[in-house]
């Protein structure tokens, strides 16, 4: 099981978070791949328009009066992409490589126990994040790191 | 269980759409549209998004037999949500075929190459019923009852 990146996008549309992993350790910070600096690039907007699409074509889809249908992955013949979306319509995405059939559980995870732990609970936090600012907070980055990262 | 065939040229247009079962909701005949240049666009922008890991080291996932005919390499392949699955076959000549099926049960890739096989016969009905046929013009809608008998005789014997 292999994850490679990690994205949070607000209910603004922005990417707030992404964490990109890279096999090979960087010795000077301990950590492999990158945080936060793709967040800009148009790599963040494609992939959310991806699961922006192709969430509305499952609900419209497969709505049903009683209950709302969710997006739960998409997958190429490289990579999956697996989609967790909270009522308040933050948007939280891993993608991975095709061994790693389902991470809902693990999503919903990283949603309650680490980001309304603290970031949502945490009064130095923005509640809406501007356009072009990122969650920064260490303790959230290490908790996500040691949750998600290559152990 | 399979829920629906669209059928879409090479430039995204909607050729031919087939409700096999009814367990999904009824779309109108412009959401159907809409929904395959969707998915026509997603397709190209998913494979931009392979991340840097995979496109300098790994292989893709070894495919089943005969895969030479599926021209889908790098493109979105799946789609799994709580209510169905769907599944995407790009032949060489850049015809995609999309099937809504019931959500997948146990192993995603398994489910999904079963799917690619049923999509494969369907492409090869597709070669007989539809590509052989003299009044059929190329890039247009679908509209051949024997290519549609044929399609409804290939699920029910699934």
């Amino acid at each position: 099981m292999t994850i490679f990146s990690f994205w949070i996008f607000d209910r603004h549309c922005n990417c707030i978070y992404s964490r990109e992993w890279t096999q090979v350790l960087n010795p000077a910070t301990e950590s492999s791949g990158t945080i936060n600096a793709k967040a800009n690039e148009d790599n963040a907007k494609l992939l959310f328009g991806v699961l922006f699409s192709l969430r509305n074509i499952a609900r419209k889809v497969g709505d049903t009066p009683e209950q709302e249908n969710t997006l739960n992955s998409f997958a190429t013949a490289k990579y999956r992409a697996h989609f967790y979306e909270s009522p308040s319509g933050l948007r939280l995405c891993i993608l991975s490589d095709l061994e790693t059939q389902n991470l809902q559980t693990q999503l919903r995870d990283v949603y309650s126990n680490i980001y309304v732990e603290h970031i949502v609970k945490n009064p130095l936090s923005p509640v809406d994040f501007k356009p072009g600012s990122k969650i920064t907070n260490q303790r959230f980055i290490r908790l996500v790191d040691r949750y998600l990262g290559p152990q | 269980m399979i829920q629906s065939l669209f059928i879409l040229n090479r430039s995204g247009g909607l050729i031919y759409q087939h409700d096999l079962n009814d367990g999904l909701n009824k779309l109108s005949a412009n959401e159907h549209l809409i929904l395959a240049g969707t998915i026509h666009g997603v397709f190209a922008i998913a494979s931009k998004l392979t991340p840097t890991a995979v496109k300098v080291s790994a292989q893709p996932r070894a495919q089943s037999q005969g895969s030479a005919v599926n021209g889908n390499t790098s493109g979105l392949k799946s789609i799994e949500t709580d209510k169905f699955s769907m599944y995407i076959f790009q032949t060489l000549t850049g015809v995609k075929f999309l099937l809504v099926t019931d959500p997948a049960q146990g192993d995603l890739n398994s489910g999904c190459d079963t799917a690619e096989n049923v999509l494969r016969k369907i492409y090869a009905l597709y070669a007989d019923y539809v590509m052989k046929n003299p009044f059929y013009e190329i890039d247009m809608p679908i509209r051949v009852d024997l290519f549609d008998r044929k399609i409804a005789e290939l699920v029910k014997a699934l």
